[in-house]
């Protein structure tokens, strides 16, 4: 039997999600275990990707899967101290959102195309371009692992209007 | 000690009633102690034999937070069970992916056989109790979910089959 795994994730604004992560230097249970965790608790979210970090902890770790076409199978990926070795000319726009920024969505212009390297689970590095909704999601992840937010691309006016509404939120949560 | 393979949901071996254990022999100890390392690896809170493909009555339960009280049980049944129940969030690596709060008894009174090979009966609460109960479960060929209302499992199925890939 094991424990219930999902984690609570962080709502912005909170010191842990502005501060650089440190690199993984060993792949442990614990580590294995905060990944799987990490992954449920993004598909019970329900998200595409989520970074340590929203969930706590300090390490460059990354979970996601852009896969939501029913009847795809799903594509769960854990990344370990992943970086970005090439990105393309070519910018996309998505409307993005945060699991640590519930209901609060932005255009954010961002490389089409980028290619990634990083360790896999098992200790293996590896590498591969994404494009479309997993180049923005990974970029999107990695940013969190260097402390940064989606809503640090918006207009500083922006910002500010939606960190007040996640301060009000988190007042709402803290008195229910 | 080695840490095993866990079996995926649904092995016939996890669905069938496990064989109770004769005697505690060697071969008996050598799979409780890989059992406790695997438990470890999980890391979880109880392992059933019925999960690393051995059809046997054994099973061991650790609900501390230091990992060092392990005990191990063959051939155990719940005596007595109390009316007042607790509700945890249980899982299993044989379904990753997906858990469900299950309604058991608080509080119950189990006999196994111990390491030592003699049946004794010993009261567990809170965790532990819940750990046990989970464990029998596996050992009658039943998983936590079996515990479900049909639409709630059958959710907790589709769930798992969409996180799997």
């Amino acid at each position: 039997m094991k424990r219930m795994a999902l984690r609570e994730i962080l709502i912005h604004p909170d010191p842990r999600l502005k501060k650089p992560c440190t690199p993984v230097d060993d792949i442990t249970p614990e580590l294995r275990k905060l990944a799987d965790d990490m992954l449920e608790t993004m598909y019970d979210a329900p998200g595409v990707g989520l970074a340590a970090p929203q969930v706590g902890v300090s390490k460059r770790l990354l979970v996601m899967d852009c896969i939501k076409e029913e009847g795809v199978p799903p594509r769960p990926m854990a990344l370990i101290n992943p970086k970005i070795t090439w990105a393309s000319d070519a910018l996309s726009t998505y409307e993005e959102g945060c699991l640590s920024i519930p209901e609060q969505y932005g255009d954010v212009e961002r490389p089409a195309e980028v290619t990634v390297t990083w360790t896999d689970l098992d200790g293996a590095q590896q590498e591969e371009t994404f494009d479309g909704l997993w180049a923005t999601c990974v970029q999107h992840e990695i940013d969190h692992l260097d402390g940064k937010l989606f809503i640090d691309y918006l207009k500083p006016l922006r910002r500010q209007m939606i960190t007040r509404k996640m301060v009000k939120l988190k007042r709402e949560r803290a008195r229910a | 000690m080695t840490v095993r393979p866990i079996l995926r949901w649904p092995q016939p071996v996890l669905r069938r009633a496990a064989d109770p254990v004769a005697e505690i022999d060697d071969e008996v100890r050598q799979i409780w102690d890989d059992m406790v390392e695997t438990m470890y690896a999980m890391p979880g809170v109880g392992l059933a034999a019925p999960q690393i493909g051995i059809g046997r009555q054994i099973a061991v339960v650790d609900a501390s937070d230091t990992h060092d009280v392990a005990l191990r049980l063959a051939n155990p049944e719940v005596i007595e069970a109390s009316e007042d129940v607790s509700v945890f969030p249980e899982a299993s690596p044989c379904l990753p992916g997906v858990n469900a709060e299950i309604t058991r008894p608080e509080r119950v009174t189990v006999g196994f056989l111990n390491a030592e090979g003699v049946r004794v009966t010993q009261t567990f609460t809170g965790l532990w109790a819940t750990s046990v109960q989970h464990q029998i479960d596996h050992l009658n060929g039943r998983m936590y979910f079996d515990n479900l209302s049909r639409v709630k499992r059958e959710m907790l199925l589709k769930r798992a089959k969409k996180v799997a890939s």
